[in-house]
């Protein structure tokens, strides 16, 4: 033990422990309101992550320290702009995994209540359904098409004036 | 939003017990595919599960919300169950958000169909507030807007950064060119970048005003080298039509910039765009057209139906057809993978000298004077937009706004803004 206080021991679902810095760990709300909650000593033996994998908890540990200076994004839900252009290399790069794992980060951010981290991901799941058909987006996620031709049919019905949003007429 | 249900503190003991919970959740096994309809397929948490899709829903252009509930029956019920929310994160998006019903009972989605329909009316009638922007004192040969400013170079030499969105003055004047500025890209981290026929590109800090990078081309043959065109990935990364036929990838972040070089054509490069940071077009006065793809190094297809040079190129979505515009009055639709000729569209009666696709409005501007718009479905000529001061040089047009450059003043037209 290297009986360092600015460490916080988190435990995986897979009952992996890793320590993380605390200045790390704040990054996400539901952890800080956990650090604050308890005592020193209820900490020592590690806070059980019952919903996140070693593996994806790694990850998560790598995106908070890559962006441990960034401000707080904005409280006001209004104020979020929905860019999805916006993504930094590096954060592109970080999401270049597989869906599975994608998913499993996005459970994660939303779990842990990171904003930065669910907002990317969110993002690059956007990007991978934007301007595709639906065939292609069942294709790209691997979704079976439940519909019956009718039913098909009337929800095409239903959303036909969207595509009116682009488009110039006859 | 979200709120998970705060961490469960359990006596260490527990921990291990839940080694059982953890092959239930979806994590990921090497054996399976791994795919997000398998899990969706699988049974999980139902509500969390539709939150963080309405959630990534929220970012998707309009266009795409059409497809969504066509995908399965799942997706069809989360567009059901979730539309207000949805619906209002599609509406804080638009223009006139400000007119936006808050929180009150109104049908969003209604509300939307309705002002979409109006737009779209507004478009094919050519109804609009028309604004005439002044200050350069020559062709306005380029522009560029986001959804902060606008952009514009001109022949004159001077690049004026202008309140697109607001009361539409001009907020600044860049000087620095010594030529022409043939093209304007707005960046992500605030800076502009620019090209001219006074053989540089150069990069400027918006908020201070300055000139924080000024690059010189050389040509093959050892002289200064005109720029024509410039793209950017927005991240700093540039690709520039050359007057010696090749057009260059550079790196602002790096020194010296230039990264690559390809020479492909016979004659200058006059255009190009970037798709998706891999695969470029380009049309040159040797009247070919071109797609490169940058990360094979290679050249994918030529397209050669122009019988005059092409001066301006664009896509029709990422990973879609090309249009190209010529000297020789027409504009054609071609497929960027093989090369193969689409469409032919003439009306035009003077050269070509912008084009832009934006979903499935296609709008021309031309020497001959006038802006056309046209529909990709019938092939025709649906409105036509004239009365300039002088030829139409340079064009950039959203959902709600159009913007050109002609000879002296950049005119706006607003598509939306009618009952304001």
């Amino acid at each position: 033990m290297s009986g360092d206080h600015d460490m916080v021991k988190l435990i995986s679902s897979d009952g992996h422990t890793i320590e993380v810095p605390e200045d790390i760990v704040r990054k996400s709300q539901t952890l800080q309101n956990t650090l604050d909650d308890l005592a020193k000593d209820q900490l020592e033996n590690g806070i059980p992550l019952a919903n996140v994998t070693h593996a994806i908890l790694t990850k998560v540990v790598e995106w908070c320290t890559h962006h441990k200076d960034d401000p707080p994004p904005p409280e006001d839900d209004d104020a979020r702009t929905r860019r999805t252009d916006d993504i930094t290399p590096w954060d592109a790069d970080f999401c270049k995994v597989e869906q599975t794992v994608l998913f499993e980060l996005i459970l994660a951010a939303n779990y842990l209540d990171i904003k930065g981290l669910l907002d990317l991901c969110c993002k690059t799941v956007a990007n991978m359904i934007k301007g595709k058909s639906p065939e292609q987006i069942r294709q790209t996620f691997n979704i079976k098409n439940d519909f019956t031709p009718e039913e098909e049919e009337q929800v095409r019905k239903e959303n036909e004036w969207c595509e009116e949003a682009g488009s110039t007429g006859k | 939003m979200l709120q998970g249900d705060g961490v469960a503190v359990v006596p260490a003991g527990e921990v291990a017990d839940r080694g059982g919970e953890a092959e239930v959740a979806p994590a990921p096994a090497a054996s399976e595919p791994a795919s997000f309809g398998e899990l969706l397929a699988r049974t999980g948490p139902v509500e969390a599960l539709g939150e963080i899709w309405v959630q990534v829903f929220e970012y998707l252009p309009t266009s795409d919300l059409r497809s969504l509930p066509l995908v399965c029956k799942r997706f069809a019920e989360m567009m059901r169950n979730y539309s207000n929310q949805l619906w209002r994160a599609v509406l804080q998006r638009q223009p006139w958000r400000e007119t936006l019903p808050r929180k009150s009972s109104r049908n969003l989605r209604e509300f939307y169909k309705f002002k979409t329909l109006e737009t779209t009316r507004n478009w094919r009638e050519g109804r609009c507030v028309f604004t005439c922007l002044w200050g350069h004192t020559d062709y306005v040969c380029c522009l560029n807007f986001d959804d902060k400013v606008l952009a514009s170079g001109s022949m004159d030499t001077q690049i004026r950064i202008w309140d697109i969105h607001g009361d539409r003055s001009c907020v600044a004047v860049l000087e620095g060119h010594e030529g022409t500025v043939h093209q304007v890209r707005l960046q992500k981290d605030g800076t502009l970048a620019s090209c001219s026929g006074d053989r540089t590109v150069r990069v400027w800090d918006l908020n201070t005003q300055q000139q924080v990078l000024s690059h010189t081309l050389m040509s093959s043959n050892s002289g200064t080298c005109p720029v024509y065109d410039l793209k950017s990935n927005g991240w700093g990364e540039l690709v520039v039509a050359c007057h010696d036929g090749s057009f260059r990838f550079l790196d602002t972040r790096v020194p010296g910039l230039e990264v690559s070089r390809v020479l492909e054509h016979t004659g200058s490069v006059l255009c190009l765009e970037w798709d998706r940071d891999r695969y470029v077009v380009t049309g040159g006065t040797d009247k070919i057209c071109r797609t490169f793809d940058r990360r094979m190094n290679a050249s994918l297809c030529t397209f050669a139906k122009h019988r005059r040079a092409c001066t301006t190129i664009a896509w029709d979505g990422p990973g879609s057809n090309v249009i190209s515009g010529s000297f020789d009055r027409t504009v054609r639709l071609w497929s960027w993978s093989t090369g193969k000729g689409i469409k032919k569209l003439t009306g035009h009666t003077e050269s070509i000298s912008c084009v832009q696709v934006h979903r499935k409005r296609m709008v021309t501007g031309s020497n001959d004077r006038t802006l056309r718009l046209w529909s990709l479905k019938s092939n025709r000529c649906i409105q036509t937009f004239g009365g300039f001061s002088g030829d139409v040089f340079s064009l950039q047009f959203s959902q709600s706004l159009m913007v050109n450059g002609s000879c002296r003043t950049i005119n706006v037209w607003d598509f939306e803004a009618l009952e304001r």
